[in-house]
């Protein structure tokens, strides 16, 4: 009994000592929101104008400041002389122009970083000056050059030596050069089949009417000048196809990839060889959607109703004498197909005017 | 007999006074008001707008007198290739986020934690829990007995081992002067691109979570310190799940809330060591009569 | 029967060797007070605590068991005949808790704040090092309330001041002295009992200060009862394997059948404590860390091994009735629960960001050895010279 007695109390103690670990581990709402009660009407979210604002102004490179210096939070450097103007023309390549810095900018004049983001900020969400400031600056400066340095952009710590705000010879204040467009890119690729892919990118500008920003989506400075060589960012199969993909379909290989180099699009090949002004058109002028294959017919986009009169037959490529431009249209041209001309009505010979030369004049 | 009857009950009267300190568990509680209290001090630290400039190790340097050099020379990344610690000449490093292969940079210090298990561990009480958030070392009081640094759970602490007769424990004190004027510490201060806000807890967890709704895509969706360890007054936002990465996986448990519950429990109300004194009291007068039997 | 100082000489050549081990040790202890710690240690801020806790202090405490739990059993049960060991154990532990102390003033980086712990003002209860530190004061307090009349006993009636006022007066304090021990005596008693299961225990609480630290093997919240049940079943094996070493060193008769029932308990305490183990790995479900093959897990499976073997060894009869079987057998608990407390605080300590070991310098490892050696000779010297060990009569 004893035994028993002895044995109960021992393994209560050892129960005992196991029943203050708590082990519970509870959901917290708090995870995912910030407020107690959060619904679907009130997420606990805080709208910032970086999100909510776009800018709908449009402003000249000229309008703004040319050299700005910031000495509003200098403290342990020297305050930073900053080309705007330089700037502003770099960021004017991309898509969202002044708004690339300018986050919020409402209707009428840009406004300076300070408005918002002052020295002390009391709003925790919203980054002092300084903060405003060095994320602007590093956003694409650590991108550009991997590095953590302060000397970039401040020239010293020492106090003494104040920087002469006036003097803008030490800043390169140059417009960014034009940038050159490559006409033909010739790729090997990895597929064995028809590994050469052949991108005709000054026809594709052309023709499909693009800016860079279309297809170099979300590129930054760093995409360009990007000081570490290592960085060759390898880029996967779907990536690769992406900007293709978007108006090529990507079940048809052999539309891109061939055994060798591919001569770019002619539409003559489609039976109509484009003369001017037809041929200065972009794709899309005449085909709504790629899909689309106009009928071969003056009336099918010129709406106008054209006359002997309004016509000037000579941008055509083919120049009439004033013999024949007496005649009215129909007299030559068939009602249904403007391409079929009847010559036959007067001469009998037959004589065609699509054998003659451009730039001609057709003659009795 | 009566004589040691009176003796006997004279010391079950004064052994509660002279221990009463480690019966009750009057401690553990204030330091659970000053987790939800508003006063208290955090800093919300954002990873992804570290870049590594190490400017907040100078100014750490700078406002504790540590050895510094010249502010330029923290611009030296070589030091991104070893996991640094903070040592008792640094309170503060700026790492490279091991597991993240662009150079990605985060800033070790303590904690200081709402339930510091350095604090709980102290034998005299020179580690303590400020109002302010600061967890603040007391060196007059310090006996070295270093049961702080087993104790801390982010390995915190450093030892002056190499001061033979006045060695300190030292770390990062939340530059407590200065947050009790109402400035926020030396490198908040400092750091060029704001990494740190500064601000009361429930302020500044509200802000982390409104960053991490707007950009998901930017953050991995929790905020270290919140909860682990009972949570921290150092908060931290990143890219990667900082747990088991950057720092320890931790429960929601204070740490020291084993160790406490077990010696309250020991000594609450000083009931059962008093309760063994009296029981082997009671044995050996009973024995010894019924032994003369 | 009683005690009563032996007459045999101090030196013989293994006291020498002793006896230079511990003044090695204590050129190295002061090579700590001179140089610090970090020239006197391999102690880092990963490992802030190395054998000098380990071993001096935690072991130290736990061997130091002999005291309480003979104590418990021949004052409080009042088994009579385990009076013989009394004193010997009641030595062991004062010179066991005293080496303690000194050796916690070695790892203690500002030793001479040892006393801040008593001051009201510096009190914090949560500290479980706090507890420790005061109910360790307050024993060795009361340790040396408890021996102090084993000295009264040596000088009373026999106080050979030349000067006879000055004769007197001491014979009368000493009379008065021997009276105020005898009638407190047994409050001391259950005090120390009292003190020692509270500070053996809360060893065993230190280190669950450090969860994410320490191996999962020897993590349980259980480790207090775990650590004062060690305590109690290392209590007798300390006594009996300490015994039969001085009697071998004095060259006197060992008590055997004293020891021999002694060591009939032993199975049921290192059982009890062997049992709580194996229920505590079970119920927490930390068998496979056994096999994980880890040098944790090696070390686990020593440990056990040293306490199962002696289980097994001392419920032989036989085994109890040979001295060397007794010798063995308590040795193996002895060892096994310094391993335990080695485990503990060394070998499950697992610091975040390190792939740096501990490893003790030569110093730490001088210290060590040193301070066991001068509580041998100080053992050896305090028999010699004070009634301490009962001698069969006809001896």
């Amino acid at each position: 009994m004893k035994k028993i007695i002895f044995a109960l109390s021992f393994i209560s103690i050892q129960a005992y000592i196991y029943a203050f670990v708590d082990n519970s581990n509870p959901t917290n709402c708090k995870e995912c929101h910030t407020c107690d009660k959060p619904s679907t009407q009130a997420l606990c979210l805080h709208p910032c104008p970086r999100h909510e604002t776009t800018n709908s102004n449009k402003h000249n490179l000229s309008e703004g400041p040319g050299i700005v210096f910031f000495k509003d939070i200098a403290e342990h450097f020297t305050p930073v002389k900053f080309d705007h103007r330089a700037h502003a023309d770099m960021s004017s390549l991309g898509v969202e122009k002044c708004n690339f810095c300018h986050h919020f900018t409402p209707p009428g004049k840009i406004q300076p970083c300070r408005d918002c983001h002052t020295k002390n900020s009391e709003d925790l969400k919203r980054p002092g000056l300084k903060g405003a400031y060095h994320r602007q600056c590093l956003g694409c400066h650590r991108e550009w050059s991997h590095d953590n340095k302060c000397f970039s952009c401040h020239e010293n710590t020492d106090k003494k030596t104040p920087v002469d705000p006036s003097d803008k010879s030490d800043i390169i204040a140059n417009a960014h050069p034009k940038i050159q467009s490559p006409q033909t890119l010739v790729y090997k690729t990895p597929y064995r089949k028809a590994p050469i892919v052949t991108f005709h990118h000054g026809q594709h500008i052309k023709s499909f009417g693009l800016q860079c920003v279309n297809c170099h989506e979300k590129f930054t400075c760093g995409n360009c000048h990007d000081s570490d060589p290592n960085k060759k960012k390898k880029r996967t199969m779907q990536q690769v196809h992406q900007s293709c993909d978007k108006c090529h379909r990507a079940d048809n290989c052999s539309k891109c990839h061939s055994l060798k180099e591919m001569a770019p699009f002619n539409h003559a090949d489609k039976g109509w060889k484009l003369n001017y002004p037809h041929s200065k058109l972009a794709c899309k002028e005449c085909h709504k959607t790629p899909e689309e294959k106009p009928k071969k017919e003056c009336k099918f986009c010129h709406k106008t109703e054209w006359t002997r009169q309004n016509f000037n037959h000579n941008s055509t490529g083919l120049k009439i004498d004033a013999a024949h431009s007496m005649f009215e249209c129909s007299y030559c041209h068939s009602e249904n197909n403007t391409f079929k001309v009847f010559c036959n009505k007067c001469h009998f010979d037959g004589r065609d005017p699509k054998k003659k030369p451009v730039g001609e004049y057709l003659t009795l | 007999m009566s004589t040691s009857r009176r003796d006997f009950i004279k010391i079950l009267a004064t052994l509660p006074l002279a221990s009463s300190s480690f019966a009750s568990d009057g401690h553990s509680e204030k330091n659970g008001d000053l987790a939800s209290n508003g006063t208290s001090y955090s800093v919300l630290m954002d990873s992804t707008l570290c870049v590594g400039c190490r400017k907040c190790e100078w100014a750490c340097n700078d406002k504790n007198h540590l050895p510094n050099k010249d502010i330029s020379t923290f611009e030296d990344t070589s030091v991104f290739a070893f996991r640094r610690r903070p040592e008792v000449d640094k309170f503060t490093v700026v790492n490279k986020i091991q597991s993240l292969k662009e150079q990605q940079t985060i800033k070790i210090q303590c904690m200081h934690c709402l339930h510091p298990a350095c604090a709980s561990a102290c034998i005299v009480g020179a580690l303590k829990k400020q109002e302010c958030g600061a967890v603040t070392y007391d060196a007059d009081k310090c006996i070295g007995c270093r049961y702080c640094m087993v104790a801390c759970p982010f390995q915190i602490p450093a030892y002056e081992y190499k001061n033979v007769l006045t060695p300190k424990v030292q770390k990062c004190s939340f530059c407590v002067d200065k947050l009790e004027k109402g400035e926020k510490p030396a490198c908040v201060e400092m750091c060029p691109n704001e990494a740190m806000t500064f601000g009361t807890r429930a302020e500044l967890i509200e802000v982390a979570n409104s960053r991490m709704h707007q950009h998901p895509e930017k953050y991995f969706h929790h905020i270290y310190g919140e909860y682990e360890a009972g949570g921290t007054s150092w908060l931290y936002l990143s890219q990667i799940d900082l747990r088991g990465s950057e720092f320890p996986q931790l429960s929601s448990d204070p740490i020291p809330k084993l160790t406490e519950t077990i010696q309250h429990g020991i000594f609450k109300n000083f009931v059962p060591p008093l309760a063994l004194f009296t029981l082997l009291g009671v044995a050996m007068h009973s024995l010894k009569d019924k032994d003369r039997d | 029967m009683k005690a009563r100082p032996l007459n045999i000489p101090f030196f013989t050549p293994g006291v020498w060797i002793v006896f230079s081990l511990a003044l090695i040790g204590a050129s190295a202890y002061l090579y700590r007070m001179f140089f610090g710690l970090a020239e006197a240690t391999n102690l880092t801020n990963s490992y802030p605590w190395g054998i000098w806790i380990a071993i001096d202090v935690a072991s130290g405490v736990a061997l130091a068991a002999g005291g309480f739990t003979s104590a418990a059993l021949a004052e409080i049960f009042h088994r009579e005949k385990y009076h013989v060991i009394l004193r010997p154990a009641l030595l062991t532990a004062m010179l066991g808790y005293t080496f303690v102390v000194i050796g916690l003033l070695a790892d203690l980086g500002r030793y001479y704040n040892v006393w801040h712990p008593m001051i009201p003002t510096m009190w914090q209860g949560n500290s479980v090092l706090f507890e420790v530190g005061l109910c360790v004061m307050a024993y060795l307090n009361v340790l040396y309330s408890e021996f102090a009349p084993i000295v009264v006993d040596r000088f009373k009636g026999k106080v050979t001041f030349k000067n006879e006022y000055l004769r007197q007066k001491t014979e009368g304090l000493l009379t008065f002295l021997d009276k105020f021990f005898r009638k407190i005596l047994w409050v001391l008693i259950i005090a120390g009992v009292v003190l020692s299961c509270l500070h053996q225990s809360s060893l065993g609480t230190l280190m669950l200060i450090a969860p994410t630290k320490i191996h999962p093997l020897w993590y349980t919240p259980i480790s207090p009862l775990l650590f004062w049940l060690s305590a109690v079943a290392v209590g007798y094996p300390m006594v009996i394997f300490e015994s039969l070493l001085a009697s071998k060193s004095f060259g006197i008769k060992p008590e055997t059948h004293v020891l021999s029932s002694l060591a009939k308990i032993i199975p049921f305490t290192v059982g009890f404590y062997f049992a709580a183990k194996v229920i505590d790995i079970t119920i927490r479900e930390a068998w496979p860390f056994v096999g994980e093959g880890s040098l944790q897990s090696y070390m686990f499976i020593f440990e056990m091994a040293l306490f199962a073997i002696p289980l097994i060894l001392l419920t032989q009869e036989k085994i109890r009735q040979s001295v060397r079987g007794l010798f063995i057998s308590s040795a193996l608990v002895v060892s096994g629960v310094v391993i335990n407390r080695i485990n503990v605080f060394l070998i499950a300590y697992h610091p975040p960001y390190t792939e740096e070991i501990y490893l003790p310098s030569i110093y730490e490892i001088a210290v060590t050895v040193g301070l066991i050696c001068a509580l041998v000779l100080v053992y050896r010297f305090l028999t010699i010279n004070l009634p301490i060990v009962t001698i069969e009569d006809g001896e």
